[in-house]
């Protein structure tokens, strides 16, 4: 093993003009700017779960204005359920008599649940319309006393910190995975593969070149977003996982270049997988979803710890053990690496040179 | 068979699957000479190749480069050979000079001349240039040149001027024959029997896998080939054509006879090739 060479075909693979050098470079950010726009047009209303008794003069008001998914809850108990489920991302809980004493200008007060992790928006949203609604109904200046109690996890979410795991796993995807694979690709596309194998040159130093390009890059690229969007926080912590993660990223791209016979080939490769690969951030981003169902996947101890620690700042007590599962994956994923780097180590010398023996 | 000689293959097979691709062969070439490994498509000619140059380990026999078992010691033997594939194989959206220099740095080269290598196949003009803008030619020498980065002292060329212009074929033989002279083994697979006419210092000829003849091209013609007077001449104003074997006695009285008695148009001698011998030994064309 040389690593003049190894550091010789990774200088050669970091070439500017490649252009899925300047997808990877690029990509994140263009993805980041895109949701940016089409999440800002495009928004989901906030949900606001109510209960009231009495004739729900106030769930009738806040239902009229049309700017919040209403949901009646049979009780107070059941509201702060669905709070807790994060079925909802505000729940309002008047007092049993709030109608009359609205109506007759007198001070009431209104027990208001906020979902921990609900968007910062839809929290803005839904209490301008609570409160609209009790100013329909008063006579004058409400009186009302709004007590505040807030659910799981203190934060607000941005749509950026939101759907941060879905670009953490962009990123991991595109630099680790897809550099890789793109470059195993092009050196048997480009039947170059045989002209390195019969300098000094290793397959293992290939592919060690090939993977490192793609787990640098992943790497950088992982933290400078991070570091753009949310901040960093513990980077020993996060830089351990953006690095087991563009080590799993790698070792797949590597897998997935090595089972191509071309772009195509590899390009339907990546179609297939993506999902896969993704489908965790989604799990991250709409937490009412079964999480068991996301941590079946490799990548979800990718993007939920790298989240976990740039939004609510846990740290190894929290996390470790998903750091361990994540740093298991990448030894169980070296094995079929390793299996099918020694059968292309074979099968690729026997037919690197399709001219006719 | 010399253990000293820089290329050394003992009883070596090589099978795809089932199909035998070369059938436990031994030859040697011995420092400085080129061998030309003559044969159709199929014959064995690359599978023998790539065994040589260690990106196919040999299922039976032994290969040695330069003394070193190509499969124990590949990375040594490697080091101290060049080839140059039939097919292209380079970086295109590189310069010349550019994939010159990342192969030098393979081998841990540093001070690359590569204006001079260039030169040495006449690319020094376009050193710069995308090699995707190469013609076929061009790119060919190109890969010459990536072949001797390293100085080599065994040289293997698969098939280096098949399908090239004029100028490129003879720009690569002119190479071909500089190496030989500083010292540098050279095998080289080929189909163009013209070619490894002119430049072998012996030849094999592969057919199906096995050697069917291994000599010097002059041993070869005298041992398999006809050698042969054409004489045309004018006998009672009608011209007369006779093709006469050199080798029979009979043949040198007639022909003093035809020089004193008539008027001579032409003779000359005709030898056989070495196509009409391969065909003679293996019952195939080489195309």
């Amino acid at each position: 093993m040389s690593l003049r060479r190894i550091l010789s075909i990774m200088r050669k693979s970091l070439n500017p003009k490649n252009p899925y050098i300047i997808f990877v470079l690029l990509g994140p950010f263009i993805y980041a700017a895109l949701f940016q726009f089409v999440f800002g047009l495009w928004q989901a209303k906030p949900k606001v779960a109510v209960y009231e008794r009495g004739n729900q003069a106030i769930v009738l008001e806040i239902r009229e204005k049309e700017a919040v998914g209403l949901v009646e809850a049979d009780s107070a108990d059941d509201l702060i359920k669905m709070v807790e489920d994060k079925e909802v991302d505000i729940g309002a809980v008047f007092a049993e008599d709030a109608e009359e004493r609205l109506t007759a200008g007198e001070r009431t007060s209104v027990d208001i649940y906020v979902n921990g992790e609900s968007l910062a928006k839809s929290r803005a949203i839904a209490l301008a319309t609570i409160t609209s609604a009790v100013r329909e109904i008063s006579p004058g200046t409400p009186q009302v006393d709004f007590e505040q109690v807030k659910l799981g996890k203190e934060k607000a979410l941005s749509l950026m910190e939101m759907f941060m795991p879905f670009f953490i796993i962009i990123i991991i995807l595109l630099g680790a995975f897809l550099l890789p694979a793109s470059f195993i690709v092009a050196e048997k596309e480009k039947r170059t593969l045989a002209a390195l194998l019969v300098t000094p040159t290793t397959f293992s130093e290939i592919l060690l070149a090939f993977g490192t390009v793609g787990i640098i890059i992943s790497l950088a690229m992982g933290m400078i977003l991070l570091l753009l969007t949310v901040g960093i926080t513990q980077p020993l912590l996060l830089l351990i996982i953006f690095a087991f993660g563009s080590i799993l990223g790698a070792e797949w791209g590597l897998v997935f270049g090595l089972l191509s016979k071309d772009q195509a080939s590899l390009i339907a490769y990546i179609k297939v997988i993506n999902i896969f690969i993704i489908a965790p951030a989604l799990f991250v981003i709409f937490p009412s979803w079964p999480q068991w169902i996301a941590k079946i996947f490799p990548t979800y101890y990718i993007a939920n710890p790298i989240f976990r620690i740039s939004i609510y700042g846990e740290g190894w007590s929290e996390l470790g053990w998903q750091v361990l599962a994540l740093a298991g994956f990448v030894a169980v994923f070296f094995i079929p690496l390793l299996v099918l780097a020694i059968r292309s180590v074979k099968s690729t010398k026997a037919r690197l040179l399709t001219v006719s023996s | 068979m010399p253990s000293e000689a820089p290329i050394l293959a003992e009883e070596i097979a090589y099978s795809y699957n089932k199909l035998l691709a070369v059938d436990r062969i031994s030859f040697h070439v011995d420092a400085g000479e080129i061998l030309g490994f003559l044969g159709p498509n199929g014959a064995g000619k690359t599978t023998t190749l790539k065994m040589l140059v260690g990106l196919l380990v040999p299922q039976s026999g032994r290969i040695a480069i330069l003394g070193k078992d190509i499969v124990k010691n590949r990375a040594e033997a490697q080091s101290q050979i060049g080839a140059c594939f039939e097919e292209k194989s380079l970086y295109e959206d590189m310069s010349a000079a550019a994939n010159l220099k990342f192969f030098a740095s393979l081998f841990g080269i540093r001070d690359l001349d590569v204006a001079r290598l260039l030169d040495r196949v006449g690319l020094s003009g376009d050193r710069k240039d995308r090699v995707s803008n190469y013609s076929k030619g061009m790119k060919q020498r190109l890969m010459v040149a990536r072949a001797l980065v390293n100085q080599p002292k065994v040289l293997f060329l698969d098939e280096p001027t098949d399908g090239l212009d004029p100028v490129s074929s003879e720009a690569i033989r002119a190479v071909i024959l500089e190496e030989k002279a500083k010292g540098v083994t050279v095998f080289l697979t080929t189909h163009d029997m013209m070619e490894a006419d002119k430049l072998s210092d012996h030849v094999a000829f592969i057919s199906e896998g096995e050697i069917a003849a291994f000599d010097t091209p002059e041993n070869l013609k005298h041992q398999y080939g006809k050698r042969i007077l054409k004489i045309r001449y004018y006998r009672d104003r009608k011209l007369i054509e006779e093709e006469l074997p050199l080798e029979d006695k009979q043949a040198g009285r007639h022909i003093e006879e035809i020089l004193g008695d008539y008027d001579v148009l032409d003779m000359h001698t005709e030898e056989a090739t070495l196509e009409d011998i391969f065909i003679q030994l293996t019952g195939k064309k080489l195309e």
